[in-house]
């Protein structure tokens, strides 16, 4: 059955006896939209956003094509058969665009609850599309089935696409209140752009078509202009994809897009034109243009900004580079020093000790004092060297390990045991507790984890003005772990201290109130230490004043 | 992904496909395999007998036409006229067949449409007369 009063088009769409406006209305539109959903698409298909702005683009170039072959073609069963589109795809563009734009705002899919709300506004369209409530019938004098839309139907989706416009404006007014000004940026050019786009679309497409329905207009003529709301709209995405990045495409795809977008728009000149279009088309390519100058000025700042970001990473990485070797140099230099001191400090040490013990005859009673603190000061010294020397050692790789099985738990009592005669000289009360389920056998460096213990209850003398010192040995078959706690009553710890307390040259805030010969790498040292053991030590404290836990745990040799 | 979410997660993709895929399988039956629609077409008329609608080419309406509307089944159109069924190479489908009850003729109401033409009888004569 065929339109009788119209010539049969070429190539399913040309005719010669077509209003100029349609073939610019329609193919750029409808190339742009394709364009920018496939661009979109493929540059993250996994992304919702971009599937979302996909299936609309689709959705859009189904209403136009459908609108392209109703103004050219003659075939009257294709055209009926196709009619249905014409209220499907708005209704499928409106609720596309809320379910794009809510994605946008919220960044993650809507709920399933709204999900049943599209579902519910779509099915009765979907239904009744072929029936006569949308469409009852064909005129093959004018081509068209206007006199035959139901109005109910036409109503439905012409009223879809409004509460979608409302919807988006209110969805993006609540959001836009409690953005940053970035975002702001990006609500006005998503929300705006697609609102625009819905305006014009929605309200020519109905208006124009009940007018003339009703005789008022000879033909639809006038809703072409309505599709300029979708360049408008892929317009404003182009603009996010290059100046904020949206969508993830990446910075050379959205130069290749303003690029073909420019190219799109000029190869409309090819055309012939009358007045009117040749004013549209100047006026598109010039709003292309400088939208495009603007956006390509965007991409070269972004291009510098970049190049300078990866000049200060070069330098960074050299001065990097230098900053290690000066680092070896100074922890060469630190070796090397502290050997020179251990040398002679042992003598000190030795003579100090000897003549107090009066192997070179009784000293003067007004000596004694003095030879006292040398001896003192002395083993002070040599502790801090230690220390010194361990962390050189540690830094360097130079750190030795002699692992055997050894009976933990008697290594800490011993070494409480060393220590209880200077906790007593500070006028402290050194505690031992045991309670173990296993023989409390480790296979670690016995030196070594002497050494940590001692640092532990050490430092615990060191910073517990009064009070007690308990140290406590535990095991957990379980997890195969033996625990030594060290529990003080000292000067405890805040928070910010406590995370940086295994640091290096690191000391409580309130160290200096009861101790000033700490040189803050004695847990430094002990935490390296057990950690190359396969144990580690950790520190609990409930603040200032408030004492302080510390923590050695060891794998148990089992 | 459990079921469930996937199906949270595609709902609409799962609902709106096959009730798309239903839209366009029924609009094609009933379009192009049943033809279960209506076809409206003018057909020329007799002035000097009914009220015709009038169309111009031009304002001075030098070649007016005359013409009445038909309306029927498009599928008794097509058993008129034939698969093509171009209403301006079928003689038969200028007027209503008689046991088609589908058919209507409609004439011009000049109470609703200003450009209707109807040449009364005694007018006819005298037209017929002069030429």
């Amino acid at each position: 059955m065929i339109c009788y009063l119209f010539e049969e088009p070429t190539y399913f769409f040309f005719v010669s006896d077509i209003p100029e406006l349609l073939y610019f209305s329609h193919i750029p539109a409808t190339v742009v939209a394709i364009f920018v959903g496939f661009f979109v698409l493929l540059s993250n298909p996994t992304n919702l956003l971009n599937q979302l702005l996909f299936l609309l683009s689709l959705s859009f170039s189904v209403w136009t094509i459908s609108s392209l072959t109703a103004w050219t073609n003659i075939n009257a069963d294709l055209l009926a058969a196709m009619w249905p589109l014409f209220g499907i795809s708005p209704a499928l563009i409106s609720i596309l665009s809320i379910y794009l734009v809510l994605v946008f705002l919220h960044e993650k899919d809507i709920s399933f609850r709204i999900k049943l709300v599209f579902l519910a506004l779509l099915t009765p369209l979907l239904l009744f599309a072929h029936t006569n409530l949308n469409i009852s019938g064909f005129n093959l004098a004018t081509c068209d089935a206007f006199d035959y839309e139901g109005l109910l139907y036409k109503s439905y989706y012409t009223i879809l696409g409004f509460i979608a416009i409302f919807w988006i404006l209110i969805a993006s007014l609540l959001k836009y209140r409690l953005c940053d000004k970035a975002k702001r940026v990006k609500i006005l050019l998503m929300s705006g752009g697609s609102v625009f786009f819905l305006t014009s679309f929605i309200s020519t497409t109905f208006i124009v078509t009940y007018l003339v329905k009703i005789g008022l207009l000879p033909d639809s003529r006038l809703e072409m202009y309505g599709l300029f709301g979708m360049m408008f709209f892929m317009t404003a995405i182009a603009v996010m994809i290059v100046k904020f990045k949206a969508f993830n495409v990446g910075l050379l795809a959205s130069q290749v897009l303003i690029f073909s977008l420019t190219i799109l728009v000029a190869s409309q000149f090819t055309y012939s034109s009358t007045p009117t279009t040749l004013v549209l088309k100047i006026i598109t390519l010039v709003l292309t243009l400088a939208i495009g100058m603007v956006l390509i000025r965007s991409v070269k700042n972004q291009v510098n900004q970049k190049n300078e970001i990866q000049k200060l990473a070069e330098n960074l990485e050299k001065a990097n580079v230098r900053l290690k070797v000066l680092d070896t140099q100074k922890s060469e230099f630190v070796s090397i020093a502290s050997h020179q001191l251990r040398s002679p400090l042992t003598a000190i040490r030795g003579y100090a000790s000897l003549l107090l013990e009066g192997s070179f005859g009784e000293i003067p009673q007004k000596a004694v004092e003095p030879l006292s603190r040398i001896d003192e000061s002395s083993k002070l010294m040599a502790l801090a060297i230690e220390d010194y020397l361990n962390v050189s050692r540690i830094e360097s790789g130079n750190m030795k390990y002699n692992l055997t099985d050894f009976n933990f738990s008697n290594e800490v009592e011993h070494v409480t045991d060393d220590l209880r005669a200077d906790a007593v000289k500070r006028g402290l009360v050194l505690y031992f507790k045991k309670s173990l389920h296993s023989q409390g056998v480790v296979n670690a460096d016995i030196g070594k984890t002497v050494q940590i213990i001692h640092n532990l209850i050490q430092n615990a003398l060191k910073y517990t003005p009064n009070g007690t010192i308990t140290v406590l040995i535990r095991d957990d078959i379980n997890k195969k772990k033996i625990f030594v706690d060290i529990i003080d009553t000292g000067i405890g710890m805040d928070d910010e201290t406590l995370n940086n307390i295994f640091q290096k040259f690191e000391r409580a805030r309130n160290a200096n109130s009861v101790n000033t010969s700490g040189t803050g790498l004695g847990l430094f040292v002990a935490d390296k230490m057990a950690k190359a053991m396969g144990g580690g030590v950790t520190a609990h404290s409930d603040g200032d004043g408030k004492g302080s836990r510390f923590t050695l745990e060891m794998p148990l040799a089992m | 992904m459990t079921m469930s979410v996937h199906l949270k997660k595609y709902f609409l993709l799962y609902t709106l496909l096959p009730l798309l895929t239903l839209a366009g399988g029924a609009s094609y039956l009933r379009f192009m395999i049943s033809y279960d629609y209506l076809v409206s077409y003018e057909v020329a008329c007799d002035e000097f007998s009914q009220s015709c609608f009038l169309y111009c080419e031009d304002e001075e309406c030098v070649e007016p036409f005359y013409y009445s509307k038909i309306e029927l089944d498009a599928s008794s159109l097509r058993s008129i006229c034939g698969v093509e069924a171009d209403v301006s190479k079928c003689e038969a489908a200028s007027t209503c067949q008689p046991n088609d009850i589908s058919c209507s003729v409609t004439y011009c109401d000049a109470t609703i449409d200003d450009n209707c033409e109807f040449v009364q009888p005694t007018k006819k004569a005298t037209i017929i007369s002069d030429s």
